[in-house]
């Protein structure tokens, strides 16, 4: 993120913050309950070095939701559940009348829509704030993942990640967690010229 | 007060959510599903509908090339297109079309107002 004044990155974690503050807003309409967030800590960061940042979350289980998107802006946006709290997420989203026998068969369906919703307005929001089209596609679900899985297999060089770690509470009913965004982007050229761009519009 | 619904939406549960809303606000509501834009002209075919609540991120067909396929076939039928996608351009298209918008998670009072004409 060199090519990017303090100015130009102020305004993209920023951006990010309004992101992730919208998702959180989603969540909390999902599951009808307060959901105390942490500050999210958001790092742009060369994919090379998130082993580094991704700390507490290292040798965990994750369950992640994927969806790569494409336009002016293209990469992969992941989402991670810790995993032993998978089906308590999914008990809330789905109501308390649900049985565990169907809170277990519509987990992956359950937390694909979850993190569907997250993930959308996650990138609508960088869409609607840089004036742009970003298209997404169908939220992939997997489990048993660890942190390095969260930017996906790029096979490439020099892509930069933005990395939002947001830890989570719903107090009501004893869950606490973290939610982890990682937006791997090889288009990192772009972002910088749609900032640019942004920052110039303030004035 | 529309009585019967197409629920279009890949997502079993999110059919299952819209289904819940919908039977808050009307509880004699009844529902034909589709999960994919093909099963839903099937079903719009099969069936007499009094409006339609679409996804917009479907395998195959979008949801936005289905509600111009369903206002082709049915020109007056309300159809609504639900999405997580919050881009303004998504709603313009939508609008475009004829179609509503609206932005998961959906809620009460957006599909009371859809339901209501």
């Amino acid at each position: 993120m060199s090519e990017l004044s303090e100015i130009e990155h102020d305004a993209l974690t920023e951006i990010a913050n309004m992101a992730v503050g919208r998702s959180a807003g989603v969540l909390n309409e999902m599951i009808g309950l307060e959901v105390a967030l942490s500050v999210p800590r958001v790092l742009i960061l060369d994919q090379s070095n998130l082993p580094e940042h991704v700390g507490n979350l290292q040798g965990k289980e994750l369950t992640l939701i994927q969806q790569g998107f494409d336009g002016p802006l293209s990469g992969l946006a992941s989402i991670a559940f810790p995993e032993h709290k998978s089906l308590e997420l999914v008990r809330l989203l789905l109501g308390e009348e649900m049985s565990l026998e169907e809170v277990v068969e519509l987990e992956q369906e359950a937390l694909q829509e979850m993190g569907n919703v997250i993930l959308n307005s996650f990138l609508g929001t960088f869409g609607n704030e840089f004036g742009v089209n970003i298209s997404s596609e169908i939220p992939k679900f997997h489990k048993d993942m660890d942190a390095h899985s969260l930017i996906g297999d790029t096979g490439e060089t020099g892509v930069s990640v933005i990395f939002i770690h947001v830890d989570f509470c719903v107090r009501a009913e004893n869950i606490d967690g973290y939610l982890v965004l990682a937006v791997s982007i090889p288009t990192m050229k772009n972002l910088e010229t749609l900032v640019k761009s942004y920052v110039e519009k303030l004035g | 007060m529309y009585q019967t619904l197409l629920v279009v939406d890949d997502s079993k549960v999110s059919r299952m959510m819209t289904k819940k809303i919908v039977t808050q606000i009307n509880p004699d509501a009844l529902f034909v599903e589709a999960a994919g834009g093909e099963e839903a002209l099937s079903a719009l075919g099969a069936n007499v509908v009094d409006a339609a609540v679409i996804d917009f991120h479907m395998p195959g067909m979008d949801g936005l090339e289905l509600v111009e396929k369903v206002k082709t076939l049915q020109p007056d039928l309300p159809v609504v297109l639900l999405t997580a996608n919050i881009q303004k351009e998504i709603k313009e298209r939508a609008e475009k079309l004829g179609a509503g918008y609206l932005t998961k998670p959906a809620k009460l009072e957006d599909l009371e107002a859809f339901m209501a004409g």
